[in-house]
């Protein structure tokens, strides 16, 4: 019996990722750190412990979900895509009309839904919902189109588009360009792993290249600037592009965010000022800037282990999908991969100089809720493949097909 | 446990043949992919931390210190004998020094508290400063912004200048009494710069506010209770055309200058010496600010504050002028004036050390013929340009004795009429040619010749004079004239220490106009000040210096009791040029000064100042001149005493009187000497 019993647990463990797990868990810690010295550093109205232990609450909230996910098989999963992307629709429509005036006057985004000094963003566990339909759709055409050719691949990229269509425009009306980026990078790389053919890739990263650069010596040049402006972007999404640019220009307007935090992370050195040890002043680096408090506090070395955590979470994201050799499940954490990895890069990029600002996130650490549940509802896709794995371990086939 | 997924692969399988999954090729492709995107990240993170870790670290460190200044108090401004012609009157003031980043909700709410304990002036509190005020307050701005319409899309900023326009045109926005008090505080703490003081209310703080504020400081963070000073003139305000003026804390830097100050270390709202003494002193009465250096943290609180000097009252001036003579000879200048009458434009007298250049006093008056009226105007003796006539024949016969067509021994000529192409010049006494006499060259002076000056004038051009001939003379005659003018200072600046003096006024010097050339010998023709006069008096009196009048007689610092302290730096003559004649040449230039007043010439000009003790030396002068197309007469005096070893110069011009006054420039001589041997210096003092 007490045999029987330690075997059923032993099986358990090993469906579970602990890989993943250590990769979240040290990420949790660094997060919590962070927000301890933003924190105890910024003169903000929150106290140092409600930050602390709200942040915690989250992330126990977050592993509730995780544990519920994890009960979802792949039929389930599949079965339930559908409805969850309808009501991510529903709640993005919905905080159009119930969005938070105050966070509305703060950031000029239309996002939050606000009950008390509990706020809530849709569009962060919108991304799993999205990944779930992404997957299940492209899924359902590779099977329905076994061969692939360019005609198919086009029809294949036209339902994609449908599908994102209502959540940019939603996303678009929000006011949100950050996340809406998002959504296209978990397109792009659902795209690419769906097996579209070179034909089309190599020239859509050409393009995509192209129309990049074109837009960026439009922005450079006034008259490109009318241009722009006639399409619809907007002076302050210039103004960050003018920023990332020439950081040290305009430190008083614009460019201070950017420049206090590239001060706060290059004065950090290679070791570090040390934990809690803080000259620079970062606003909002609760959140989106959190990467200056890791790059101020532990330097270089600090830096780049955090950015190893994220390459080793990715690392192990790719074992699961390699070992349970499902191709729904594939495209599921290509999606995850995706949000994850733009994330990590847009944040720290943003952060050093490297890409624009945009108002996103550092996935596990940054302060914020909504956007853990989101990102922590990712794991839980993850981990429920593992989990899920070993059921049907003897039916499954030997490859991917 | 039925995949639902292998059935479906399983089908397709089965109809689609095997087809190798493109997903491991892929997978590992985006996996590359991470891999290059966080490299990347590592790479900048390198560049950042590695490459330049150490200049953001010196970066970081350098702007952690910053220098939080505090007012001084302006220096004061005293006459020659120690008397207060500029003090600081001391007002109970509330002060601001905004700390660093602080929130405009938080400076909200101090002004809100502030408000309860201190009553404003709320007159030139604006619209828009109402409603940045209420709008500070959040749940106002959330109101206001519910009620707009069109808002969608728009920034954080757009949003805020609308519902500021949506105010501005809603005509019940009204705020309360309390409210507006408030309103005004808080502009003027949003007005200020971090680490910066400005004053709330900078007078007529009264007991009861000091006390109730003093016992909430704790409360309002950045709000002190201290003192501020505005300037006062505790004898009258008489000087104030020298001294000038300040710009007050409300006016602030005066705008043309506004960049040039900044840069020297002002603050948008200090004072600053706008004019004349005030401004031409402005470093040495500015005094040196207090210093605290401030560190301030990352996170914005100051974590340390240490004093690093104490500041230091500016220096006080103490004039050469002497108030009360001063206040004497203005009213002396204003009777003179008042009696004059006509077309008179005003009179200006200049009383100086003609060993010092200090300028004891300087008083003048300006007349609008039309209307009558007078103002007094001081520095009319500085900026007022004025044909002076004969008293600049001083200095024409000793530029002919330098240029040697006269020596002391032999400069007889004979006065008479000089007709050059059919027009006539004269001297006073001889315009028909029959009282015809030889003059030397104090004789010349003595009796104001015309005619001796003008042949020196064709002598010093080497134009051989035959009467009615045309002058072909060269129009050097111009050039020669005035150098030798300029060596005693007629027609160039004094050098005086007072902004705004006036250089003269030259008439023109092309061959058509060549005879005046011959006015000019006898100043006819060009124009100088009443300074310029004295200088040039004060040059001959001295033995041939030419100094640089100065009222400035010296800095000094303040005692610890207030009062006037130690001579900092006094002001040494400044010698301008010397000027190269024999002593037998400047006797002879004396002489006949001297006998202007004592000689025994029937013809001599200056006879009724023969009175005046301690004896004086002088030139008179009268020039005819036109107001408005009319006929006037400018009436002028350089003068020194005592003559045998001077004191004092006294210069004075009173332009475009009527054409019959005569011996006014005298009249108001004599009472000046009267009044200076009486107030500033006592005759015993000096050996006659």
């Amino acid at each position: 019996m007490a045999k029987n019993a330690t075997e059923q647990r032993t099986e358990t463990d090993s469906r579970i990722d602990w890989g993943i797990i250590f990769c979240v868990l040290m990420l949790a810690l660094i997060g919590l750190a962070s927000i301890y010295v933003a924190a105890t550093h910024d003169s903000s109205a929150t106290s140092i412990t409600s930050a602390v232990v709200s942040q915690l609450v989250w992330y126990v909230i977050g592993t509730v979900a995780i544990i519920i996910i994890m009960q979802f098989d792949s039929e389930q999963l599949w079965k339930v895509a559908p409805v969850l992307y309808g009501l991510g629709i529903f709640l993005l429509a919905a905080v159009l009309i119930f969005y938070s005036r105050a966070y509305y006057i703060n950031t000029g985004a239309r996002s939050w839904f606000a009950i008390g000094s509990l706020t809530f963003q849709p569009s962060e566990v919108m991304k799993p919902a999205f990944i779930l339909m992404l997957a299940r759709v492209v899924t359902e055409h590779n099977n329905q189109n076994p061969l692939h050719t360019v005609r198919t691949d086009w029809v294949l990229i036209g339902k994609l588009i449908l599908w994102t269509l209502p959540v940019a425009v939603l996303l678009k009306l929000q006011n949100d360009f950050g996340t809406m980026l998002v959504f296209f990078a978990i397109v792009g790389g659902v795209l690419l792993v769906s097996g579209i053919t070179w034909k089309i890739i190599a020239p859509a990263f050409a393009i995509v290249g192209g129309v990049g650069g074109t837009a960026l010596a439009l922005v450079t040049t006034d008259a490109g600037r009318k241009i722009l402006e006639k399409i619809g972007f907007q002076a302050y999404q210039f103004s960050r592009v003018d920023t990332w640019l020439h950081p040290s220009q305009d430190t008083s307007n614009n460019g201070y965010q950017l420049w206090q935090s590239m001060k706060a992370i290059g004065s950090g050195g290679i070791f570090g000022t040390g934990f809690n040890v803080s000259h620079v002043y970062v606003p909002v680096r609760e959140s989106d800037m959190i990467f200056s408090v890791i790059g101020e506090n532990f330097g270089f070395i600090g830096g780049c282990i955090l950015i190893f955590l994220y390459f080793l979470l990715i690392y192990q994201m790719v074992r699961v999908t390699f070992d349970t050799k499902n191709v729904f499940y594939a495209y599921i954490s290509t999606g995850v991969i995706m949000m994850i990895l733009f994330h990590v890069f847009e944040n720290i990029g943003m952060s050093i100089g490297l890409l624009p600002l945009t108002g996103i996130p550092l996935p596990f650490v940054s302060q914020g809720g909504s956007a853990l549940i989101g990102n922590l509802i990712g794991i839980g896709l993850i981990m429920s493949m593992r989990y899920h794995y070993k059921s049907y371990m003897f039916s499954r086939n030997d490859a991917f097909k | 446990m039925k995949n639902f997924y292998n059935r479906v692969s399983n089908r397709n399988q089965r109809s689609g043949g095997p087809q190798r999954s493109q997903i491991p090729f892929r997978l590992n492709f985006l996996f590359i992919i991470v891999a290059l995107l966080f490299a990347a990240l590592i790479g900048q993170l390198a560049y950042l931390q590695v490459m330049y870790g150490s200049k953001f670290k010196a970066e970081v460190n350098s702007t952690d210190t910053t220098i939080e200044t505090t007012n001084v108090q302006r220096g004061m401004v005293y006459d020659s004998t120690g008397k207060v012609l500029v003090g600081n009157k001391a007002h109970q003031a509330i002060s601001y020094t905004k700390g660093v980043n602080v929130l405009s909700t938080s400076m909200y709410d101090i002004a809100n508290k502030l408000g309860n304990y201190l009553t404003v002036s709320t007159s030139s509190l604006t619209p828009r400063q109402s409603i940045d005020y209420y709008l500070t307050d959040q749940k106002r701005l959330k109101a206001v912004e519910s009620k707009l319409s069109g808002t969608k899309g728009l920034s954080t900023t757009a949003l805020y200048n609308k519902a500021l326009s949506y105010l501005e045109d809603d005509s019940s926005f009204k705020l309360t009494k309390t409210q507006k008090n408030a309103a005004a505080i808080f502009a003027k703490m949003s007005g200020a710069y971090a680490l910066s003081t400005t004053y709330i209310k900078d007078s007529g703080v009264s007991s009861q506010e000091i006390a109730e504020i003093g016992e909430h400081l704790s409360e309002m963070p950045g709000v002190q209770v201290g003192t501020s000073w505005s300037r006062n003139y505790p004898n009258g305000k008489s000087m104030n055309s020298i001294i000038g003026t300040v710009s007050s804390e409300k006016t602030g830097l005066p705008s043309d200058k506004v960049n040039e100050l900044l840069a020297q270390g002002y603050s948008r709202n200090d004072s600053v010496g706008q004019s004349y003494l005030e401004q031409e002193y402005e470093s040495v009465l500015r005094g040196t600010k207090a210093e605290k250096q401030v560190e301030v943290a990352g996170n914005n609180t100051v974590t340390k504050e240490v004093k690093k000097y104490g500041g230091q009252k500016g220096d006080n001036l103490q004039l050469t002028i002497n108030s009360k003579f001063q206040s004497q000879l203005q009213s002396l200048v204003k009777s003179a004036e008042a009696g004059a009458g006509g077309n008179s434009t005003g009179t200006y007298a200049v009383v100086m050390n003609p060993n010092t250049g200090g300028v004891i006093g300087m008083a003048g008056v300006d007349r609008n013929p039309s209307t009558g009226k007078t103002t007094d105007n001081a520095l009319g003796t500085i900026n007022s340009d004025i044909v002076m006539g004969s008293v600049v024949k001083g200095a024409m016969v000793s530029g002919a004795l330098m240029k040697g067509v006269i020596t002391p021994t032999n400069s007889t000529l004979t006065d008479m009429p000089i007709t050059v192409g059919g027009v006539k010049k004269s001297s006073w006494f001889n315009h028909g040619g029959g009282s015809n006499i030889a003059v030397n060259a104090a004789g010349a002076l003595e009796v104001s010749s015309n005619s001796y000056m003008m042949q020196l004038a064709m002598k010093e051009a080497g134009f051989n004079y035959s009467s009615g001939a045309a002058l072909t003379m060269s129009t050097k005659a111009f050039d020669i004239e005035r150098g030798y003018f300029k060596q005693f200072g007629l027609g160039v600046k004094t050098g005086i220490d007072l902004p705004g003096e006036s250089a003269g006024l030259e008439g023109s010097s092309s061959f058509a106009h060549i005879g005046n050339a011959l006015d000019l010998s006898f100043g006819n023709y060009d124009a100088y000040t009443v300074m310029q006069v004295a200088q040039y008096m004060s040059t001959i009196a001295n033995g041939g210096t030419r100094i640089a009048p100065h009222v400035v007689q010296s800095i000094r610092g303040t005692t610890s009791n207030g009062q006037l302290g130690a001579v900092k730096s006094t002001v040494e003559p400044k010698v301008l040029n010397t000027i190269d004649m024999t002593t037998a040449q400047k006797n002879l230039v004396k002489e006949g000064l001297y006998d202007v007043v004592h000689g025994s010439n029937t013809y001599k000009t200056g006879g009724a100042m023969s009175s005046i003790t301690p004896k004086i030396s002088a030139k008179t002068g009268t020039a005819q001149t036109y107001y408005k197309g009319n006929e006037t007469v400018t009436l002028s005096l350089a003068s020194f005493a005592p003559s045998t070893h001077p004191q004092v110069v006294v210069a004075l011009a009173m332009p475009n009187l009527g054409v019959n006054a005569e011996s006014n420039n005298m009249t108001l001589a004599k009472k000046i000497y009267a009044a200076y041997w009486k107030t500033v210096q006592s005759t015993s003092t000096i050996n006659q």
